[in-house]
């Protein structure tokens, strides 16, 4: 299944909060949704899911237009909540008969994901009994009880310990084999890094970077190199390279212990190793410069 | 309209599991169901009552009531013991001793007779509701009229018959009995009003903390809006409606049960409250209905303003408001049934349903009038149920600072356009 935003617009009175926001997911690749807050992601989100109607744009599954009420869509929301002085079984059976399962099915669909996330023997108890974490997991139980094709993950491991984001990752790497359309939304990058494929950044209103994630941080990283010397700070070794090979290369970034250049047209990476082996620099390490989804993010998000 | 069922048993859950709610309906219930089994405990039926009239006046004989009498009108107490059983009466020889007697509480009060049209009322601490002046009167009277007809040799004991004939008057109410439907309307106002109060803002709480535990968030995009707002309007109107005619039918059949042991005082006005005619049920019905639905709509809508209960008391107010004001003036109507201010306002749908069964019950409205006002009141709930439903939508998507109304509407028409 491919599901296809395409150029959505949407306007709150005068005014216009997504300035034409198009991105593809297909199934068994998990898709981050990711931006700033207040970036448009939730307005996206709502848009998928039938609560508002753009002004304009289409959503298209496989090519035919996407009617969300005719597809199981399990959706963590960021600002999460459920009935605290309801019980957990009672709450989720709700929720999945709102959705058209019917109640017997709900019910044991519940019971087992309620197993499967280590709090079957909360299934009675009332939700405010529960610590914030195992609220966490019921939240996430309610989510995929009606085993939907497209699930929607807003920030899924805030106030996850641990050994419960583990049992969360593989939940979502289960989903993912098990070939439903993931769309990611968060703000921990590694967590990201780790399941999506593909990534698309919104920065107010507007997509500003999209693609596989992999070719992303391999374009982010052409031509540059990131090294570091032995007894230097990354500062210390900036000041002196901004003096010594100015014409071989330009800094792009000075971390704590390392810098990030960028390779002037025509220059190898072997010139640069001899011209900082010539002047005596003990190197501590050399080698291509990969981006991390963080460095990304900022550059594209950032003010 | 699976969604919609789905909806309405759950809310309909809460209420039954509801402590608050069950406490009521049993405790009200069987308040109402034992009160009125409290005359087959304590009652007694005519005859008994009949039989053992002396001696239970015996028995409930009150104080003694001097008299000290320095005109020489009252010259025995015959007279007083046959005419007022329920006094000792005790004629003593000098106003001192009468005074004493009564501060020393042996007696209740006293009358010192000073001439046949003035007397002096002793008692030691005066009452509020004390007619002992207004008893003495009527014997001071009796007396100045038998010392005259002795005085012209007539006959007292045949004169005061004449005088004291009694008489009985039959009243025939060929419209509606006022006397007899103003308890049970008076009762229906109540229901209604403690039903739209009590479960308007339940219906209002219900909405606005799904929004403050943000479960709202996931509600909408499971289900339709219109779903979630119906449901909890039509959970709201059932669980009221059940608790209402457990209560009713408690006291129902409780009075069945012991209409026998009632005196026939009592029976005749209780068996107003539960005689209510066919009409006036049929009217109640519908307007309570339809009056319901279109407050807890309003509730509803209002309550999704809001993110924090604590602010619906400020968001409800303003219809809280107008509410009330009917509820004083139906108050105020069942004075005066047919009045002009009745008449417009069961026209109008916030107060349609009070005036509406107050005119069924105590006044006159014609059929059409009752149409006319039931299908103002219909269409009226279905307007507020669609538009409640469009501001549910929009202000359960919108947290933190309370959403005023006004600016939910303008936005919804300038969406629209």
């Amino acid at each position: 299944m491919r599901l296809s935003v395409e150029q959505l617009h949407k306007s709150f009175g005068e005014k216009e909060v997504l300035h034409g926001i198009s991105f593809e997911v297909q199934s068994g690749r998990a898709l981050g949704l990711l931006g700033r807050n207040g970036a448009g992601k939730t307005t996206t989100i709502r848009i998928l899911m039938d609560v508002f109607k753009a002004n304009s744009g289409t959503i298209s599954l496989d090519g035919a237009p996407f009617v969300p009420s005719k597809h199981q869509i399990g959706y963590l929301p960021e600002e999460r909540g459920l009935y605290p002085k309801r019980t957990l079984i009672e709450q989720i059976v709700y929720l999945a008969g709102l959705r058209g399962m019917p109640r017997k099915q709900a019910k044991e669909s519940a019971l087992f994901w309620l197993k499967r996330l280590g709090v079957e023997e909360y299934a009675g108890k009332k939700l405010e009994t529960l610590s914030k974490g195992n609220q966490q997991k019921v939240q996430l139980a309610q989510t995929i009880v009606c085993n939907p094709e497209i699930v929607i993950l807003d920030e899924p491991f805030s106030g996850l310990d641990p050994v419960n984001s583990q049992i969360l990752k593989d939940v979502i790497q289960e989903l993912i084999e098990q070939e439903k359309i993931v769309i990611f939304s968060s703000h921990q990058m590694s967590y990201v890094e780790e399941f999506c494929d593909d990534i698309v950044i919104i920065n107010k209103g507007e997509v500003v970077l999209k693609g596989e994630l992999k070719e992303i941080k391999k374009e982010f990283g052409r031509d540059q190199l990131a090294f570091s010397v032995v007894g230097q700070s990354g500062e210390e070794l900036a000041r002196f390279c901004k003096e010594q090979f100015a014409s071989l290369f330009a800094i792009t970034q000075v971390k704590k212990d390392y810098i990030v250049i960028r390779m002037e047209q025509g220059v190898k990476k072997n010139q640069i190793l001899q011209a900082l082996l010539d002047h005596k620099l003990d190197i501590q390490r050399f080698g291509i410069y990969e981006p991390s989804l963080t460095d990304i993010f900022v550059e594209k998000a950032g003010d | 309209m699976t969604q919609l069922w789905t909806v309405i048993r759950f809310e309909l859950n809460s209420y039954f599991k509801n402590k608050g709610y069950i406490l009521a309906t049993v405790l009200l219930a069987a308040v109402l169901g034992v009160g009125l089994c409290i005359p087959r405990f304590f009652g007694e039926d005519e005859g008994t009552k009949q039989d053992g009239a002396v001696a239970s006046e015996e028995q409930g004989k009150k104080d003694s009531l001097l008299i000290f009498d320095e005109a020489g009108i009252i010259k025995d107490t015959k007279y007083l013991d046959k005419k007022y059983p329920e006094w000792t009466w005790k004629i003593v020889s000098d106003e001192k001793k009468l005074e004493d007697e009564v501060k020393a509480e042996t007696a209740e009060a006293g009358f010192v007779v000073r001439n046949a049209s003035t007397y002096d009322y002793i008692v030691n601490n005066s009452k509020m509701y004390d007619s002992n002046t207004e008893m003495f009167d009527e014997i001071l009277s009796y007396y100045n009229r038998a010392n005259y007809m002795n005085q012209n040799k007539i006959d007292v004991e045949k004169m005061e018959e004449v005088l004291n004939t009694p008489i009985v008057s039959n009243q025939k109410v060929l419209g509606k009995d006022s006397v007899r439907s103003y308890a049970y309307t008076y009762i229906l106002i109540f229901v209604i009003y403690f039903m739209i109060i009590f479960y308007g803002q339940m219906i209002a709480v219900s909405v606005t903390s799904e929004k403050s535990n943000r479960a709202i968030e996931v509600l909408i995009t499971s289900s339709k809006p219109d779903y979630l707002i119906f449901g909890k309007v039509c959970a709201g109107a059932i669980a009221s409606f059940l608790q209402i005619g457990i209560i009713l039918g408690a006291g129902l059949v409780s009075y069945r049960a012991n209409a026998s042991v009632w005196s026939s005082k009592l029976t005749g006005m209780l068996g107003s409250i539960f005689d209510i005619p066919n009409t006036v049920l049929i009217v109640f019905a519908v307007f309570v209905v339809f009056g319901f639905l279109f407050y807890s709509f309003l509730y509803a809508s209002l309550g999704a303003l809001v993110s924090k209960t604590e602010d619906i008391s400020k968001s409800v107010g303003p219809v809280m408001m107008v509410f009330i004001v009917g509820f004083m003036i139906a108050m105020f109507g069942l004075q005066e049934p047919d009045g002009m201010l009745i008449r417009i306002t069961s026209f109008i749908p916030f107060t349609a349903s009070y005036m509406m069964i107050i005119r069924t019950a105590m006044g006159t409205v014609t059929v059409v009038e009752l149409i006319v006002s039931a299908l103002i009141l219909i269409a009226s709930c279905v307007l507020t149920g669609i538009i409640g439903a469009k501001v549910y939508r929009f202000g359960t998507l919108h947290y933190g600072n309370p959403l005023k109304l006004r600016n939910v509407l303008r936005r919804l028409v300038s969406e629209k356009e």
